[in-house]
């Protein structure tokens, strides 16, 4: 077996200590689950873990960690959806959520109604408009960093997080917000 | 709530330290993947590959049942070619079949040959319901009607195809008769058959075809034929 490079290993933890909170912020409040926001981050690092191991250059490696993260949440919407579809037409008259209610797993994301309101107000913008502000007000990530998570340009960017937050002071009634 | 506040409490949302330790752990310790394995495609192409599963299920389903339909109707059409008057298929060759390849026959001269050649099939089904000694009545009816309706047809084509060509649809003219003269001369050896009721039937249908080949003969096709 290969043993890894001590450098390699060593970039890699930090860049896992630096994004791994950022991630399974982005990823929690996407599934509302904490043990399935874990699984889905322990693959996101172990492809890019792998990548390296492979000697495969990335340039920018939040946006690669980001753009995987955001291909597996929705590929976990694909298989719930299609899951809850078959279950219902298989058995319409039963329950079918079958995950186990986990007092621990479903803790409260939020410490407060008013963070609350803000991110259910922030998951109501268009899809385009809602990582930008998202990174924007939650992560304070730049527009060009945004552009090269969201693989866009930084003046397009910068339009949807002007829009965007302007929405959300209109849905919110808060003034003073930014 | 002002921004710093909400970034503040948005920040608090984060990974314990025995999570992290945890996560990290199971990353570094997992089996490096064999050279030799076969290499995961992208997201790309795993989708290009299996792009029907991305369709909506509905949608997906309604494409299957449309090309069942389609399939299914396709194989009956193609079973539907031997049937004869009686049998379950017989109306789908009738209705279904034939006048998609009436649709097919874009020239008076290929339609003209296209309706000989379904006059011709009508004797041919009297003659297979003969040999199963099954020549009813109510068949050879039907069989001298569709029969008599793709003469008519020929007849109307032949004159559309003279309009534009001189003399070209006498061959036209010239095949039909004889394969009628072919099919009575069947019929008429076929008449000697045991069952007087289907003796009499293709006694009937032979005087039926023979009718049609005085109509259609012309002084012309006669001197052709030398009859």
């Amino acid at each position: 077996m290969e043993v890894p490079n001590i450098k390699i290993k060593e970039k890699f933890e930090g860049v896992y200590e630096k994004e791994a909170d950022a991630l399974f912020r982005y990823c929690v409040l996407r599934v509302s689950n904490r043990n399935q926001a874990i699984d889905i981050i322990q693959d996101v690092f172990l492809e890019l873990w792998r990548a390296y191991q492979k000697g495969e250059e990335i340039k920018n490696d939040r946006a690669y960690l980001f753009t995987m993260l955001r291909n597996r949440i929705i590929d976990w919407y694909r298989k719930k959806k299609s899951s809850s579809l078959d279950a219902m037409m298989e058995n319409p008259r039963e329950n079918i959520n079958f995950e186990p209610i986990d007092e621990k797993a479903h803790l409260e994301i939020y410490s407060s109604a008013e963070t609350r309101r803000i991110m259910e107000a922030i998951e109501t913008l268009p899809g385009d408009y809602r990582d930008a502000v998202y990174l924007k007000v939650a992560e304070d990530l730049s527009p060009p960093e945004i552009a090269s998570i969201l693989n866009s340009n930084t003046n397009i960017i910068s339009i949807r997080i002007t829009r965007g937050i302007q929405k959300l002071k209109k849905k919110l009634n808060i003034e003073e917000f930014l | 709530m002002k921004l710093e506040n909400f970034k503040k409490e948005i920040q608090n949302i984060k990974l314990t330290p025995e999570e992290k330790g945890e996560i990290l752990e199971r990353v570094l310790n997992s089996p490096t993947p064999s050279p030799y394995a076969p290499k995961r495609t992208r997201r790309i192409e795993r989708i290009q590959k299996s792009w029907w599963k991305t369709l909506p299920k509905p949608l997906l389903y309604v494409g299957v049942c449309l090309f069942v339909v389609l399939i299914g109707g396709s194989g009956m059409s193609y079973a539907a070619l031997n049937s004869v008057p009686g049998d379950r298929l017989y109306q789908v060759k009738i209705k279904l079949t034939e006048p998609v390849l009436d649709a097919l026959n874009f020239t008076p001269k290929s339609r003209a040959k296209w309706e000989a050649e379904k006059a011709i099939r009508r004797l041919d089904e009297a003659g297979k319901l003969v040999e199963k000694n099954n020549l009813t009545e109510k068949h050879r009816v039907e069989i001298e009607k569709n029969f008599n309706k793709s003469v008519e047809k020929f007849k109307k084509e032949v004159k559309e195809a003279q309009k534009d060509k001189e003399g070209k649809a006498d061959d036209l003219e010239i095949n039909f008769s004889q394969s009628l003269n072919e099919q009575a001369d069947r019929l008429k050896k076929e008449n000697k058959h045991e069952d007087k009721k289907q003796e009499e039937e293709i006694n009937q249908l032979e005087n039926t075809v023979r009718e049609k080949i005085k109509e259609h003969s012309s002084k012309k096709i006669n001197k052709m034929l030398e009859l």
